[in-house]
């Protein structure tokens, strides 16, 4: 009896063990991943320059070089003398080069400052040119267009099948034919976007327009269904006790349901839009894999978004854009981690 | 009676809202299906989804050849299976530990990070899988002389099984913590350990919605693009080595798409005929995990 009271109770020990150590092996898994990128990335928020009185021209960027009449102390380096001067990676330079930076070094004429152009150029087809504010700007405009397709649509959708709709089998195929769109895999909305926007409508191709669009058709069926979650989650006393009192469907829906129900509504309106942020095979599909040099002026100006810009880096092999894909996806992570803190701080407000 | 008007307006307009999200499965499918027929008239049915070589190019006899899926439906297989090795048993275990022994402190810390982490755009794991892991594996494989293809499925499978491993154990943590109390301490009272109680009375009990769970990440790992774009090979090799690169129908999509933009090729017609296989393939898997799993489901409580 006693020893097979024991033999049970190790078992589960065991077993919470290993519940624990896949947790563990999780965790640790997925901090590697962000361990490594932020290793890789952070540099990318440094720049080398050289101090102009030191006259080494040909360890500048070739762009600089023309800017050396303006009066600057420092001058940004070429990516190769950056990647030397950080990690000490020897690619194209040549051994005078080498020698001249580490002379620099030694006069301090060489320095780390932080990268401001990453934050306000946007591509260039040179690494320490290349930043991030055009792919920001064309991010902030799709998901602009994204916003005003989906939302209102998403939120009229879900009120409907919440607060209105009988039970009949056509609204049951309707329910289960958005249930099955907000598991559909993102690459076909992209098809779908090449095929009614670009090829039926004729609009221009790499453009916030589209892009949005495209994206506003994916993440309307994840906000039907998040908003309808918070609706359900309205109690039916306080709408019976509305009704009861004299109110109209109508007053019921705006006085009563929708602000009981608005923090759920908006938590689930800013995790898809997070999502529609991050998301770049769609919009390979409609053509938004080009080099833009320049911010998008208008939604139908040439377009690319954050994540995008980091494909696009991280198919370059130069090491300068390795930096420079790692550092931008820390930017994207971080304005996604701020947006998910949002929703979970709305959330955790409003419950209780 | 400006009330009653204003009401029908207004429901009126909901419902316009409601038929657009049919409106969008229509227009997919149309989409597909209208494509997808233009690729048929060139390339026959049976070559496509039978056919084991892809090589898809156009003889100057205007005669449409390479076009056998078969290596992508293998690719596509090969690499969904490693991620669902990586994540089932990782998942359930993270899920039952979440939802039966972390302290409930432990838990309001972790949901909300599970969910966060699920929304972490695939193509950063992309990047991760093809600059760090591919040379550690290599690197490892090279200690026992092995040789691992940069490209490799094993790469991409990894990687994707870690992508999945948050969405899947928030979904079957979902699915063992919505189990009435009274399953657990009924079972409890009986004498029987948590271990006993999760494997004989909870498993069995939240079954039909961890099939649902597993079948959910199966049809978002089958989907999944920009992890195999970045990590899996272009190459079309019909192989269930993982140690060899395999390439994938969402890979092949985005590599016919994003070359030549002639819209009358059969090269670009191609990926609407994969896209419908696509849609066709996880339409079956949602919606046998959204509905499908139903008339097994219990009530408790």
């Amino acid at each position: 009896m006693i020893s097979s009271f024991t033999k049970r109770h190790r078992k589960e020990k065991w077993f919470r063990r290993l519940g624990l150590a896949s947790l563990f092996l999780a965790l640790l898994f997925l901090g590697s991943i962000f361990g490594e990128i932020i290793y890789k990335g952070y540099p990318a928020f440094f720049r080398t320059v050289i101090a102009r009185e030191s006259g080494q021209i040909s360890l500048l960027n070739p762009h600089a070089r023309y800017h050396l009449s303006e009066a600057q102390e420092w001058i940004i380096a070429s990516d190769d003398v950056d990647m030397y001067y950080k990690h000490g990676y020897v690619g194209k330079q040549t051994p005078t080069q080498i020698q001249t930076i580490e002379d620099l070094k030694k006069q301090g004429q060489i320095r780390l400052v932080f990268n401001t152009a990453f934050f306000t150029h946007s591509d260039s087809r040179e690494p320490e040119l290349a930043g991030i504010w055009g792919a920001l700007i064309g991010s902030l405009l799709t998901l602009f267009i994204t916003f005003l397709t989906a939302f209102p649509l998403g939120i009229g959708a879900a009120l409907y099948l919440e607060e209105f709709a009988s039970k009949t089998r056509f609204i049951h195929w309707i329910e289960a034919n958005i249930n099955n769109l907000a598991a559909v895999p993102s690459i076909l909305f992209g098809l779908l976007g090449l095929v009614l926007f670009i090829h039926f409508m004729g609009l221009p191709r790499p453009s916030a327009l589209v892009g949005g669009l495209t994206l506003g058709l994916m993440s309307l069926p994840v906000i039907v269904v998040t908003t309808r979650a918070a609706l359900s989650s309205v109690p039916t006393a306080l709408k019976e006790a509305a009704l009861g009192l004299g109110a109209t469907p109508l007053q019921v829906l705006f006085h009563h349901v929708l602000p009981t129900a608005l923090p759920g509504m908006m938590t689930g309106v800013i995790l898809s839009l997070a999502r529609a942020l991050g998301e770049t095979a769609p919009l390979l599909m409609i053509g938004m894999v080009a080099f833009i040099g320049t911010p998008p002026s208008s939604f139908l100006d040439p377009t690319t978004v954050l994540p995008v810009q980091i494909f696009n880096w991280s198919r370059s092999p130069e090491m300068g854009f390795v930096e420079n894909t790692s550092g931008a996806i820390l930017i994207l992570l971080f304005i996604l981690v701020l947006l998910n803190g949002i929703a979970i701080f709305i959330r955790k407000r409003f419950e209780s | 009676m400006r009330s009653v008007w204003l009401e029908k307006f207004v429901r009126s307009f909901f419902f316009l809202c409601t038929l657009s999200a049919v409106v969008i499965t229509i227009g997919i499918m149309a989409s597909l299906i209208g494509e997808a027929l233009r690729f048929f008239g060139r390339v026959s049915v049976v070559d496509f989804l039978f056919g084991v070589t892809w090589a898809p190019h156009i003889l100057p006899t205007g005669e449409a050849v390479g076009f056998g899926a078969i290596p992508l439906f293998t690719g596509t297989a090969l690499i969904t299976l490693i991620a669902m090795v990586v994540a089932i048993p990782c998942g359930t275990m993270i899920a039952i530990y979440l939802s039966e022994y972390a302290t409930s402190s432990l838990r309001q810390i972790l949901k909300p990070l599970l969910e966060t982490l699920a929304g972490i755009p695939t193509l950063v794991y992309g990047f991760f899988a093809v600059s760090t892991l591919a040379p550690f594996l290599q690197s490892i494989a090279e200690l026992f002389h092995i040789t691992v293809a940069g490209e490799s499925a094993l790469n991409a499978g990894l990687v994707m099984g870690i992508m999945i491993l948050p969405y899947m154990s928030s979904l079957c943590e979902d699915a063992l913590h919505t189990l009435p109390t009274s399953l657990r301490e009924g079972s409890m009272g009986l004498g029987a350990t948590s271990f006993e109680t999760i494997l004989r009375v909870l498993l069995p009990a939240a079954f039909p919605n961890l099939i649902a769970a597993f079948l959910l990440s199966l049809s978002r790992a089958i989907g999944e693009t920009m992890i195999v774009v970045m990590a899996a090979g272009l190459a079309a090799n019909l192989s269930f080595n993982p140690l060899q690169a395999v390439t994938t129908v969402t890979v092949q999509i985005v590599n016919l798409l994003t070359g030549d933009q002639e819209f009358d090729n059969a090269k670009t017609l191609a990926a609407f005929g994969l896209g419908f296989v696509l849609f066709i393939l996880t339409l079956f898997l949602n919606i046998l995990a959204l509905y499908g799993v139903k008339r097994y489901k219990r009530t408790y409580g």
